[in-house]
Protein backbone atom coordinates (compact mmCIF):
# COMPACT_ATOMS: atom_id res chain seq x y z
CA UNK A 1 0.00 0.00 0.00
CA UNK A 2 2.00 3.02 1.15
CA UNK A 3 4.92 1.56 3.11
CA UNK A 4 7.18 3.55 0.78
CA UNK A 5 6.18 6.78 2.47
CA UNK A 6 7.18 7.56 6.01
CA UNK A 7 5.02 10.25 7.59
CA UNK A 8 5.85 11.84 10.90
CA UNK A 9 2.27 11.92 12.14
CA UNK A 10 3.27 13.61 15.38
CA UNK A 11 4.97 16.51 13.61
CA UNK A 12 3.68 19.35 11.43
CA UNK A 13 2.00 18.23 8.22
CA UNK A 14 3.41 19.75 5.04
CA UNK A 15 1.08 18.87 2.17
CA UNK A 16 3.48 20.09 -0.52
CA UNK A 17 6.26 17.88 0.84
CA UNK A 18 3.92 14.89 0.93
CA UNK A 19 2.93 15.58 -2.69
CA UNK A 20 6.60 15.82 -3.72
CA UNK A 21 7.25 12.42 -2.13
CA UNK A 22 4.18 10.95 -3.85
CA UNK A 23 5.30 12.29 -7.25
CA UNK A 24 8.84 11.01 -6.70
CA UNK A 25 7.54 7.58 -5.73
CA UNK A 26 5.36 7.41 -8.85
CA UNK A 27 8.24 8.51 -11.10
CA UNK A 28 10.61 5.95 -9.59
CA UNK A 29 7.99 3.25 -9.86
CA UNK A 30 7.40 4.08 -13.54
CA UNK A 31 11.08 4.09 -14.35
CA UNK A 32 11.60 0.76 -12.63
CA UNK A 33 8.67 -0.72 -14.54
CA UNK A 34 10.27 0.51 -17.76
CA UNK A 35 13.59 -1.00 -16.69
CA UNK A 36 15.03 2.48 -16.62
CA UNK A 37 17.45 4.29 -14.41
CA UNK A 38 16.19 5.56 -11.07
CA UNK A 39 16.96 9.18 -10.38
CA UNK A 40 18.19 9.66 -6.81
CA UNK A 41 18.18 11.42 -4.52
CA UNK A 42 15.06 13.55 -4.80
CA UNK A 43 15.29 15.21 -1.44
CA UNK A 44 17.92 16.92 0.64
CA UNK A 45 20.47 16.52 -2.13
CA UNK A 46 23.29 18.96 -2.67
CA UNK A 47 21.41 21.05 -5.24
CA UNK A 48 18.39 23.32 -4.76
CA UNK A 49 15.07 21.46 -4.43
CA UNK A 50 13.81 23.19 -7.58
CA UNK A 51 16.32 21.22 -9.67
CA UNK A 52 14.98 17.88 -8.39
CA UNK A 53 11.39 19.07 -8.85
CA UNK A 54 12.08 20.08 -12.45
CA UNK A 55 13.81 16.80 -13.17
CA UNK A 56 10.89 14.93 -11.66
CA UNK A 57 8.43 16.89 -13.82
CA UNK A 58 10.56 16.14 -16.90
CA UNK A 59 10.60 12.43 -16.02
CA UNK A 60 6.83 12.38 -15.76
CA UNK A 61 6.15 14.52 -18.82
CA UNK A 62 8.75 13.13 -21.21
CA UNK A 63 6.35 10.79 -23.02
CA UNK A 64 3.19 12.91 -22.89
CA UNK A 65 3.46 14.22 -26.41
CA UNK A 66 0.96 12.04 -28.25
CA UNK A 67 -1.88 13.95 -29.83
CA UNK A 68 -5.38 12.53 -29.52
CA UNK A 69 -8.08 12.88 -32.14
CA UNK A 70 -10.36 15.76 -31.19
CA UNK A 71 -13.22 16.43 -33.58
CA UNK A 72 -16.17 18.50 -32.44
CA UNK A 73 -19.59 17.93 -33.97
CA UNK A 74 -20.78 20.23 -36.72
CA UNK A 75 -23.97 22.15 -35.86
CA UNK A 76 -25.03 22.18 -39.54
CA UNK A 77 -28.33 20.44 -40.24
CA UNK A 78 -28.58 17.63 -42.85
CA UNK A 79 -24.98 17.87 -44.11
CA UNK A 80 -23.47 17.95 -40.63
CA UNK A 81 -22.54 14.24 -40.68
CA UNK A 82 -20.69 14.66 -43.99
CA UNK A 83 -18.68 17.57 -42.54
CA UNK A 84 -17.98 15.47 -39.43
CA UNK A 85 -16.75 12.51 -41.50
CA UNK A 86 -14.49 14.70 -43.62
CA UNK A 87 -13.14 16.49 -40.56
CA UNK A 88 -12.42 13.19 -38.83
CA UNK A 89 -10.55 11.80 -41.86
CA UNK A 90 -8.43 14.95 -42.19
CA UNK A 91 -7.72 15.00 -38.45
CA UNK A 92 -6.72 11.31 -38.51
CA UNK A 93 -4.23 12.02 -41.27
CA UNK A 94 -2.76 15.02 -39.48
CA UNK A 95 -2.58 13.22 -36.15
CA UNK A 96 -0.85 10.24 -37.82
CA UNK A 97 2.05 12.41 -38.98
CA UNK A 98 2.17 14.47 -35.79
CA UNK A 99 2.41 11.32 -33.70
CA UNK A 100 5.32 10.06 -35.81
CA UNK A 101 7.19 13.25 -34.96
CA UNK A 102 6.06 12.97 -31.34
CA UNK A 103 7.51 9.44 -31.08
CA UNK A 104 10.94 10.80 -32.10
CA UNK A 105 10.56 13.64 -29.61
CA UNK A 106 9.78 11.13 -26.85
CA UNK A 107 12.96 9.18 -27.62
CA UNK A 108 14.95 12.43 -27.55
CA UNK A 109 13.29 13.53 -24.27
CA UNK A 110 14.12 10.15 -22.76
CA UNK A 111 17.82 10.51 -23.66
CA UNK A 112 17.92 14.03 -22.22
CA UNK A 113 16.24 13.03 -18.94
CA UNK A 114 18.56 10.03 -18.55
CA UNK A 115 21.63 12.16 -19.33
CA UNK A 116 20.62 14.79 -16.78
CA UNK A 117 19.85 12.14 -14.18
CA UNK A 118 23.23 10.50 -14.72
CA UNK A 119 24.97 13.87 -14.54
CA UNK A 120 23.24 14.82 -11.27
CA UNK A 121 23.94 11.40 -9.79
CA UNK A 122 27.60 11.70 -10.76
CA UNK A 123 27.79 15.17 -9.24
CA UNK A 124 26.11 13.89 -6.06
CA UNK A 125 28.80 11.18 -5.78
CA UNK A 126 31.63 13.57 -6.55
CA UNK A 127 30.84 15.44 -3.33
CA UNK A 128 33.52 13.35 -1.54
CA UNK A 129 36.17 14.19 -4.15
CA UNK A 130 35.46 17.88 -3.85
CA UNK A 131 35.87 17.70 -0.06
CA UNK A 132 39.21 15.92 -0.49
CA UNK A 133 40.45 18.62 -2.90
CA UNK A 134 39.40 21.35 -0.47
CA UNK A 135 41.25 19.55 2.39
CA UNK A 136 44.40 19.19 0.25
CA UNK A 137 44.22 22.88 -0.75
CA UNK A 138 44.10 23.80 2.94
CA UNK A 139 47.11 21.55 3.61
CA UNK A 140 49.08 23.18 0.77
CA UNK A 141 48.24 26.63 2.14
CA UNK A 142 49.38 25.59 5.61
CA UNK A 143 52.64 24.13 4.27
CA UNK A 144 53.24 27.25 2.15
CA UNK A 145 52.80 29.37 5.27
CA UNK A 146 55.35 27.21 7.12
CA UNK A 147 57.84 27.46 4.22
CA UNK A 148 57.40 31.25 4.19
CA UNK A 149 58.07 31.38 7.93
CA UNK A 150 61.22 29.24 7.60
CA UNK A 151 62.53 31.35 4.72
CA UNK A 152 62.18 34.59 6.66
CA UNK A 153 64.34 33.22 9.56
CA UNK B 1 -25.36 54.90 3.89
CA UNK B 2 -26.59 53.89 0.46
CA UNK B 3 -28.76 50.81 0.10
CA UNK B 4 -26.86 47.71 -1.00
CA UNK B 5 -28.33 45.64 -3.81
CA UNK B 6 -27.12 42.22 -4.91
CA UNK B 7 -27.97 41.80 -8.59
CA UNK B 8 -28.32 38.19 -9.71
CA UNK B 9 -30.17 36.50 -12.62
CA UNK B 10 -32.36 34.32 -10.35
CA UNK B 11 -32.92 34.18 -6.62
CA UNK B 12 -34.73 31.93 -4.17
CA UNK B 13 -34.26 29.99 -0.96
CA UNK B 14 -34.00 26.63 -2.72
CA UNK B 15 -31.90 27.55 -5.78
CA UNK B 16 -28.71 25.49 -6.00
CA UNK B 17 -25.38 26.66 -7.38
CA UNK B 18 -22.25 28.25 -5.96
CA UNK B 19 -22.84 31.87 -6.99
CA UNK B 20 -26.54 31.71 -6.14
CA UNK B 21 -25.85 30.33 -2.66
CA UNK B 22 -23.02 32.81 -2.13
CA UNK B 23 -25.29 35.77 -3.00
CA UNK B 24 -28.19 34.53 -0.86
CA UNK B 25 -26.11 33.73 2.20
CA UNK B 26 -24.10 36.95 1.99
CA UNK B 27 -27.22 39.09 1.52
CA UNK B 28 -28.88 37.45 4.52
CA UNK B 29 -25.81 37.80 6.75
CA UNK B 30 -25.28 41.46 5.84
CA UNK B 31 -28.98 42.08 6.46
CA UNK B 32 -28.71 40.42 9.89
CA UNK B 33 -25.73 42.68 10.60
CA UNK B 34 -28.04 45.67 10.14
CA UNK B 35 -27.03 46.75 6.64
CA UNK B 36 -29.78 47.96 4.27
CA UNK B 37 -29.59 45.05 1.83
CA UNK B 38 -31.90 44.23 -1.09
CA UNK B 39 -31.75 41.78 -3.96
CA UNK B 40 -32.56 42.77 -7.54
CA UNK B 41 -33.34 39.82 -9.75
CA UNK B 42 -35.52 38.57 -12.60
CA UNK B 43 -38.69 36.49 -12.62
CA UNK B 44 -36.82 33.48 -14.08
CA UNK B 45 -37.03 30.38 -11.88
CA UNK B 46 -33.38 29.22 -12.02
CA UNK B 47 -30.42 28.38 -14.28
CA UNK B 48 -32.09 25.31 -15.77
CA UNK B 49 -35.38 27.07 -16.62
CA UNK B 50 -36.23 28.97 -19.81
CA UNK B 51 -34.44 32.34 -19.48
CA UNK B 52 -37.19 34.02 -21.48
CA UNK B 53 -40.01 32.78 -19.24
CA UNK B 54 -41.34 34.78 -16.27
CA UNK B 55 -41.96 32.13 -13.62
CA UNK B 56 -42.28 34.44 -10.59
CA UNK B 57 -44.53 37.50 -10.41
CA UNK B 58 -42.79 40.85 -10.83
CA UNK B 59 -42.72 42.94 -7.64
CA UNK B 60 -41.32 42.95 -4.15
CA UNK B 61 -41.20 39.93 -1.83
CA UNK B 62 -39.30 39.23 1.37
CA UNK B 63 -37.20 36.07 1.54
CA UNK B 64 -35.52 35.19 4.87
CA UNK B 65 -35.61 38.83 5.93
CA UNK B 66 -34.17 40.20 2.67
CA UNK B 67 -36.23 42.43 0.37
CA UNK B 68 -36.22 40.97 -3.14
CA UNK B 69 -37.33 42.99 -6.20
CA UNK B 70 -38.20 40.85 -9.20
CA UNK B 71 -38.28 42.23 -12.74
CA UNK B 72 -39.72 40.56 -15.86
CA UNK B 73 -37.38 39.24 -18.56
CA UNK B 74 -37.80 39.83 -22.28
CA UNK B 75 -38.14 37.19 -24.98
CA UNK B 76 -34.87 35.99 -26.46
CA UNK B 77 -33.57 34.03 -29.42
CA UNK B 78 -32.61 30.90 -27.57
CA UNK B 79 -31.39 29.03 -30.69
CA UNK B 80 -28.97 31.83 -31.62
CA UNK B 81 -27.66 31.95 -28.03
CA UNK B 82 -27.29 28.18 -27.82
CA UNK B 83 -25.29 28.06 -31.08
CA UNK B 84 -22.72 30.55 -29.72
CA UNK B 85 -22.76 28.97 -26.29
CA UNK B 86 -22.08 25.55 -27.83
CA UNK B 87 -18.92 26.95 -29.44
CA UNK B 88 -17.79 28.49 -26.16
CA UNK B 89 -18.44 25.30 -24.24
CA UNK B 90 -16.26 23.43 -26.74
CA UNK B 91 -13.51 26.07 -26.62
CA UNK B 92 -14.04 27.12 -30.21
CA UNK B 93 -13.30 30.73 -31.22
CA UNK B 94 -16.23 33.12 -31.56
CA UNK B 95 -16.40 36.32 -33.58
CA UNK B 96 -17.21 39.76 -32.09
CA UNK B 97 -20.64 39.49 -33.76
CA UNK B 98 -21.23 36.16 -32.01
CA UNK B 99 -20.14 37.71 -28.70
CA UNK B 100 -22.83 40.34 -29.22
CA UNK B 101 -25.38 37.58 -29.80
CA UNK B 102 -24.20 35.97 -26.55
CA UNK B 103 -24.88 39.07 -24.47
CA UNK B 104 -28.02 40.19 -26.35
CA UNK B 105 -29.72 36.79 -26.20
CA UNK B 106 -28.58 36.09 -22.62
CA UNK B 107 -30.97 36.38 -19.66
CA UNK B 108 -31.99 40.04 -19.67
CA UNK B 109 -34.57 42.25 -18.07
CA UNK B 110 -34.87 45.75 -19.58
CA UNK B 111 -36.95 46.79 -16.55
CA UNK B 112 -34.16 45.73 -14.19
CA UNK B 113 -31.53 47.56 -16.25
CA UNK B 114 -33.77 50.64 -16.33
CA UNK B 115 -34.23 50.48 -12.54
CA UNK B 116 -30.44 50.26 -12.02
CA UNK B 117 -29.85 53.25 -14.32
CA UNK B 118 -32.48 55.41 -12.61
CA UNK B 119 -31.47 54.55 -9.02
CA UNK B 120 -27.71 54.39 -9.41
CA UNK B 121 -27.15 57.21 -6.92
CA UNK B 122 -29.19 55.50 -4.20
CA UNK B 123 -27.56 52.05 -4.20
CA UNK B 124 -24.26 50.26 -4.05
CA UNK B 125 -24.83 47.51 -6.65
CA UNK B 126 -23.03 44.17 -6.20
CA UNK B 127 -23.33 42.01 -9.31
CA UNK B 128 -22.81 38.24 -9.24
CA UNK B 129 -21.63 36.25 -11.25
CA UNK B 130 -19.90 37.72 -14.31
CA UNK B 131 -21.25 35.85 -17.33
CA UNK B 132 -24.97 36.66 -17.40
CA UNK B 133 -26.96 39.38 -19.14
CA UNK B 134 -28.19 40.85 -15.85
CA UNK B 135 -24.56 41.53 -14.93
CA UNK B 136 -23.37 42.76 -18.33
CA UNK B 137 -26.30 45.13 -19.01
CA UNK B 138 -26.65 46.11 -15.34
CA UNK B 139 -23.00 47.16 -15.02
CA UNK B 140 -23.30 49.00 -18.36
CA UNK B 141 -26.16 51.01 -16.82
CA UNK B 142 -24.06 52.22 -13.87
CA UNK B 143 -20.54 52.31 -15.27
CA UNK B 144 -17.82 53.09 -12.73
CA UNK B 145 -20.11 52.51 -9.74
CA UNK B 146 -20.63 48.75 -9.70
CA UNK B 147 -19.05 46.08 -7.54
CA UNK B 148 -18.70 42.66 -9.10
CA UNK B 149 -18.23 39.25 -7.50
CA UNK B 150 -17.23 37.48 -10.72
CA UNK B 151 -16.97 33.85 -9.47
CA UNK B 152 -14.33 33.54 -12.18
CA UNK B 153 -13.04 30.28 -13.66
CA UNK B 154 -10.38 29.67 -16.27
CA UNK B 155 -12.79 29.13 -19.18
CA UNK B 156 -13.56 30.45 -22.66
CA UNK B 157 -16.23 32.91 -21.39
CA UNK B 158 -13.58 34.70 -19.32
CA UNK B 159 -11.61 35.44 -22.51
CA UNK B 160 -14.51 37.04 -24.43
CA UNK B 161 -13.98 40.62 -25.53
CA UNK B 162 -17.34 41.73 -24.14
CA UNK B 163 -16.43 40.59 -20.64
CA UNK B 164 -12.90 42.00 -20.86
CA UNK B 165 -14.58 45.33 -21.61
CA UNK B 166 -17.11 44.86 -18.79
CA UNK B 167 -14.27 44.37 -16.30
CA UNK B 168 -13.11 47.92 -17.11
CA UNK B 169 -16.51 49.33 -16.06
CA UNK B 170 -16.47 48.20 -12.41
CA UNK B 171 -15.33 50.15 -9.38
CA UNK B 172 -14.37 47.14 -7.28
CA UNK B 173 -13.94 43.43 -7.95
CA UNK B 174 -14.59 41.09 -5.03
CA UNK B 175 -12.83 37.72 -5.05
CA UNK B 176 -13.59 34.58 -3.10
CA UNK B 177 -10.08 33.12 -3.10
CA UNK B 178 -6.48 34.27 -3.78
CA UNK B 179 -6.21 31.91 -6.78
CA UNK B 180 -9.34 33.40 -8.34
CA UNK B 181 -7.88 36.90 -7.89
CA UNK B 182 -4.59 35.77 -9.43
CA UNK B 183 -6.45 34.37 -12.44
CA UNK B 184 -8.32 37.67 -12.90
CA UNK B 185 -5.07 39.65 -12.73
CA UNK B 186 -3.51 37.40 -15.38
CA UNK B 187 -6.54 37.70 -17.69
CA UNK B 188 -7.19 41.41 -17.10
CA UNK B 189 -3.90 43.03 -15.96
CA UNK B 190 -5.55 46.32 -14.97
CA UNK B 191 -7.81 44.83 -12.30
CA UNK B 192 -5.20 44.55 -9.54
CA UNK B 193 -5.96 48.17 -8.68
CA UNK B 194 -9.63 47.45 -8.03
CA UNK B 195 -9.36 43.86 -6.74
CA UNK B 196 -10.45 43.08 -3.18
CA UNK B 197 -10.06 39.66 -1.60
CA UNK B 198 -12.94 38.91 0.74
CA UNK B 199 -13.56 35.15 0.50
CA UNK B 200 -16.77 33.21 0.98
CA UNK B 201 -18.56 32.82 4.28
CA UNK B 202 -18.92 29.40 5.86
CA UNK B 203 -21.43 28.26 8.49
CA UNK B 204 -19.08 26.96 11.14
CA UNK B 205 -21.49 26.29 13.99
CA UNK B 206 -23.25 23.21 12.65
CA UNK B 207 -23.21 19.90 14.48
CA UNK B 208 -22.67 16.67 12.55
CA UNK B 209 -23.33 13.06 13.51
CA UNK B 210 -21.37 10.66 11.34
CA UNK B 211 -22.80 7.58 13.04
CA UNK B 212 -26.35 8.72 12.31
CA UNK B 213 -25.48 9.05 8.61
CA UNK B 214 -23.91 5.58 8.48
CA UNK B 215 -26.94 4.10 10.26
CA UNK B 216 -29.52 5.88 8.06
CA UNK B 217 -27.90 4.95 4.76
CA UNK B 218 -26.39 1.60 5.71
CA UNK B 219 -22.81 2.61 4.97
CA UNK B 220 -20.36 0.51 6.98
CA UNK B 221 -17.11 0.66 4.99
CA UNK B 222 -14.73 3.64 4.86
CA UNK B 223 -15.94 5.92 2.08
CA UNK B 224 -14.98 8.76 -0.21
CA UNK B 225 -17.67 11.44 -0.29
CA UNK B 226 -18.58 13.54 -3.29
CA UNK B 227 -21.00 16.38 -2.46
CA UNK B 228 -22.43 18.48 -5.25
CA UNK B 229 -24.13 18.45 -8.62
CA UNK B 230 -23.38 15.27 -10.57
CA UNK B 231 -22.58 16.56 -14.02
CA UNK B 232 -19.74 16.67 -16.50
CA UNK B 233 -18.85 20.27 -15.58
CA UNK B 234 -18.04 19.17 -12.03
CA UNK B 235 -15.72 16.40 -13.30
CA UNK B 236 -17.67 13.78 -11.35
CA UNK B 237 -17.35 11.27 -14.22
CA UNK B 238 -13.57 11.41 -13.78
CA UNK B 239 -13.95 10.63 -10.08
CA UNK B 240 -16.22 7.66 -10.85
CA UNK B 241 -13.77 6.39 -13.48
CA UNK B 242 -10.77 6.71 -11.14
CA UNK B 243 -12.68 5.09 -8.29
CA UNK B 244 -13.59 2.09 -10.45
CA UNK B 245 -9.95 1.72 -11.53
CA UNK B 246 -8.88 1.97 -7.90
CA UNK B 247 -11.31 -0.80 -6.95
CA UNK B 248 -9.90 -2.97 -9.73
CA UNK B 249 -6.31 -2.41 -8.52
CA UNK B 250 -6.86 -2.63 -4.78
CA UNK B 251 -8.61 -5.08 -2.50
CA UNK B 252 -9.41 -2.65 0.34
CA UNK B 253 -13.09 -2.17 1.04
CA UNK B 254 -13.68 1.50 0.28
CA UNK B 255 -16.86 2.95 -1.15
CA UNK B 256 -17.78 6.05 -3.09
CA UNK B 257 -20.84 7.90 -1.79
CA UNK B 258 -22.34 10.73 -3.80
CA UNK B 259 -24.85 13.28 -2.54
CA UNK B 260 -26.46 16.12 -4.48
CA UNK B 261 -28.61 16.73 -7.55
CA UNK B 262 -28.17 15.29 -11.03
CA UNK B 263 -27.94 11.65 -12.00
CA UNK B 264 -25.22 9.13 -12.74
CA UNK B 265 -25.51 6.76 -15.71
CA UNK B 266 -27.63 3.73 -14.78
CA UNK B 267 -24.76 1.24 -15.14
CA UNK B 268 -22.64 3.27 -12.72
CA UNK B 269 -25.48 3.42 -10.22
CA UNK B 270 -25.55 -0.36 -10.04
CA UNK B 271 -21.80 -0.68 -9.66
CA UNK B 272 -20.75 -2.33 -6.39
CA UNK B 273 -19.19 0.16 -4.03
CA UNK B 274 -20.81 3.27 -5.55
CA UNK B 275 -23.81 4.73 -3.73
CA UNK B 276 -25.68 7.69 -5.18
CA UNK B 277 -27.95 9.01 -2.43
CA UNK B 278 -29.25 11.95 -4.45
CA UNK B 279 -30.28 15.16 -2.79
CA UNK B 280 -30.20 14.91 1.01
CA UNK B 281 -31.47 17.39 3.65
CA UNK B 282 -28.97 19.93 5.00
CA UNK B 283 -28.38 18.19 8.35
CA UNK B 284 -27.76 14.89 6.59
CA UNK B 285 -25.23 16.59 4.33
CA UNK B 286 -23.37 17.75 7.45
CA UNK B 287 -23.63 14.22 8.90
CA UNK B 288 -22.21 12.86 5.63
CA UNK B 289 -19.14 15.12 5.97
CA UNK B 290 -18.54 13.79 9.49
CA UNK B 291 -19.04 10.17 8.44
CA UNK B 292 -16.80 10.36 5.36
CA UNK B 293 -13.23 9.08 5.44
CA UNK B 294 -12.21 11.57 2.74
CA UNK B 295 -14.06 14.28 0.83
CA UNK B 296 -13.16 14.32 -2.86
CA UNK B 297 -13.66 17.50 -4.90
CA UNK B 298 -12.67 16.66 -8.51
CA UNK B 299 -14.07 19.86 -10.05
CA UNK B 300 -11.73 22.01 -12.14
CA UNK B 301 -13.99 25.05 -12.06
CA UNK B 302 -14.33 26.37 -8.54
CA UNK B 303 -13.99 29.95 -7.38
CA UNK B 304 -14.33 29.01 -3.68
CA UNK B 305 -15.74 25.48 -3.02
CA UNK B 306 -18.08 25.61 -0.06
CA UNK B 307 -18.25 21.81 0.27
CA UNK B 308 -14.50 21.67 0.84
CA UNK B 309 -14.82 24.19 3.67
CA UNK B 310 -17.82 22.43 5.24
CA UNK B 311 -16.02 19.06 5.14
CA UNK B 312 -13.06 20.63 6.92
CA UNK B 313 -15.35 22.08 9.58
CA UNK B 314 -16.51 18.49 10.17
CA UNK B 315 -12.82 17.49 10.48
CA UNK B 316 -12.67 15.48 7.24
CA UNK B 317 -9.55 15.63 5.05
CA UNK B 318 -9.85 16.52 1.38
CA UNK B 319 -8.63 15.17 -1.92
CA UNK B 320 -8.93 17.67 -4.79
CA UNK B 321 -7.95 17.92 -8.44
CA UNK B 322 -4.53 19.53 -8.91
CA UNK B 323 -5.83 21.21 -12.08
CA UNK B 324 -8.10 23.50 -10.05
CA UNK B 325 -5.89 26.34 -8.79
CA UNK B 326 -8.48 27.39 -6.18
CA UNK B 327 -8.99 24.07 -4.37
CA UNK B 328 -5.33 23.09 -4.70
CA UNK B 329 -4.35 26.41 -3.15
CA UNK B 330 -6.80 25.88 -0.27
CA UNK B 331 -5.14 22.50 0.43
CA UNK B 332 -1.63 23.97 0.25
CA UNK B 333 -2.42 26.95 2.46
CA UNK B 334 -4.34 24.94 5.03
CA UNK B 335 -2.33 21.69 4.89
CA UNK B 336 -5.76 20.13 5.01
CA UNK B 337 -5.79 17.93 1.92
CA UNK B 338 -3.92 16.29 -0.93
CA UNK B 339 -4.33 16.73 -4.70
CA UNK B 340 -4.07 14.53 -7.77
CA UNK B 341 -3.26 15.36 -11.38
CA UNK B 342 -3.79 11.88 -12.82
CA UNK B 343 -4.84 8.36 -11.86
CA UNK B 344 -1.44 7.38 -10.44
CA UNK B 345 -1.54 10.30 -8.01
CA UNK B 346 -5.18 9.60 -7.14
CA UNK B 347 -4.25 6.01 -6.29
CA UNK B 348 -1.17 7.00 -4.26
CA UNK B 349 -3.09 9.68 -2.34
CA UNK B 350 -5.90 7.25 -1.53
CA UNK B 351 -3.44 4.56 -0.44
CA UNK B 352 -1.77 7.03 1.85
CA UNK B 353 -4.92 8.53 3.34
CA UNK B 354 -6.72 5.22 3.86
CA UNK B 355 -3.77 3.64 5.63
CA UNK B 356 -2.89 6.59 7.90
CA UNK B 357 -5.79 7.53 10.23
CA UNK B 358 -3.58 9.92 12.22
CA UNK B 359 -2.62 11.73 9.01
CA UNK B 360 -6.30 12.04 8.08
CA UNK B 361 -7.10 13.46 11.49
CA UNK B 362 -4.23 15.96 11.28
CA UNK B 363 -5.25 17.10 7.79
CA UNK B 364 -8.88 17.48 8.90
CA UNK B 365 -7.83 19.50 11.95
CA UNK B 366 -5.61 21.75 9.81
CA UNK B 367 -8.47 22.33 7.38
CA UNK B 368 -10.85 23.20 10.19
CA UNK B 369 -8.38 25.71 11.63
CA UNK B 370 -7.93 27.29 8.19
CA UNK B 371 -11.69 27.82 7.76
CA UNK B 372 -12.12 29.15 11.28
CA UNK B 373 -9.29 31.65 10.81
CA UNK B 374 -10.31 32.88 7.35
CA UNK B 375 -13.93 32.21 6.41
CA UNK B 376 -16.13 32.51 9.51
CA UNK B 377 -19.18 34.67 8.80
CA UNK B 378 -18.24 37.34 11.33
CA UNK B 379 -14.89 37.77 9.52
CA UNK B 380 -16.56 37.95 6.09
CA UNK B 381 -19.25 40.41 7.24
CA UNK B 382 -16.55 42.60 8.79
CA UNK B 383 -14.62 42.62 5.49
CA UNK B 384 -17.76 43.60 3.56
CA UNK B 385 -18.56 46.36 6.04
CA UNK B 386 -15.03 47.77 5.74
CA UNK B 387 -15.24 47.70 1.94
CA UNK B 388 -18.73 49.20 1.71
CA UNK B 389 -18.01 51.94 4.27
CA UNK B 390 -14.92 52.92 2.30
CA UNK B 391 -16.75 53.28 -1.02
CA UNK B 392 -16.68 56.76 -2.56
CA UNK B 393 -18.93 57.81 -5.45
CA UNK B 394 -18.78 60.84 -7.68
Amino acid sequence: MSEWLQIDEEGEIDVEEIMRKIKAHIAQHRLMEEGGQVITPYFEGRFPQALYDELLEATQEKDRTHVALQVTRSPLPVVGWIVDTLRRKVHELVVFYINQGAARQIAFNDHIVRAFSALIEELEHSEGTRAEIEALQKQVEALQARVDTLETR
Amino acid sequence: MRRIAFVIPWYGPDILGGAEAEARRTAERLCQAGLPVEVLTTCVRDLRADWGLNYHRPGVVEINGVMVRRFPVRKRDRAAFDAVNWKLMHNQPVTPAEEQIFVHENVCSPALVDYIGKHQDEYIFIFIPYMFGTTYWGIAACKGKALLIPCLHDESYARMGVFRQMFTWVQRLIFLSPAEMELACSLYPWVDEVAVLIGGGVDTDFTADGEAFRHTYGVTAPFILYAGRKDHGKNVDLLVDYFRRYQAHRSNAVELVLIGGGALPVEVNHHAGIKDLGFVPLQEKYNAYAAATILCQPSLKESFSLVLMEAWIAGTPALVHAGCAVTREHCQRSNGGLYFADYSEFEACLDLLLSHPALRAALGANGRRYVMENYRWDIIVERYCRLLNGMRFR
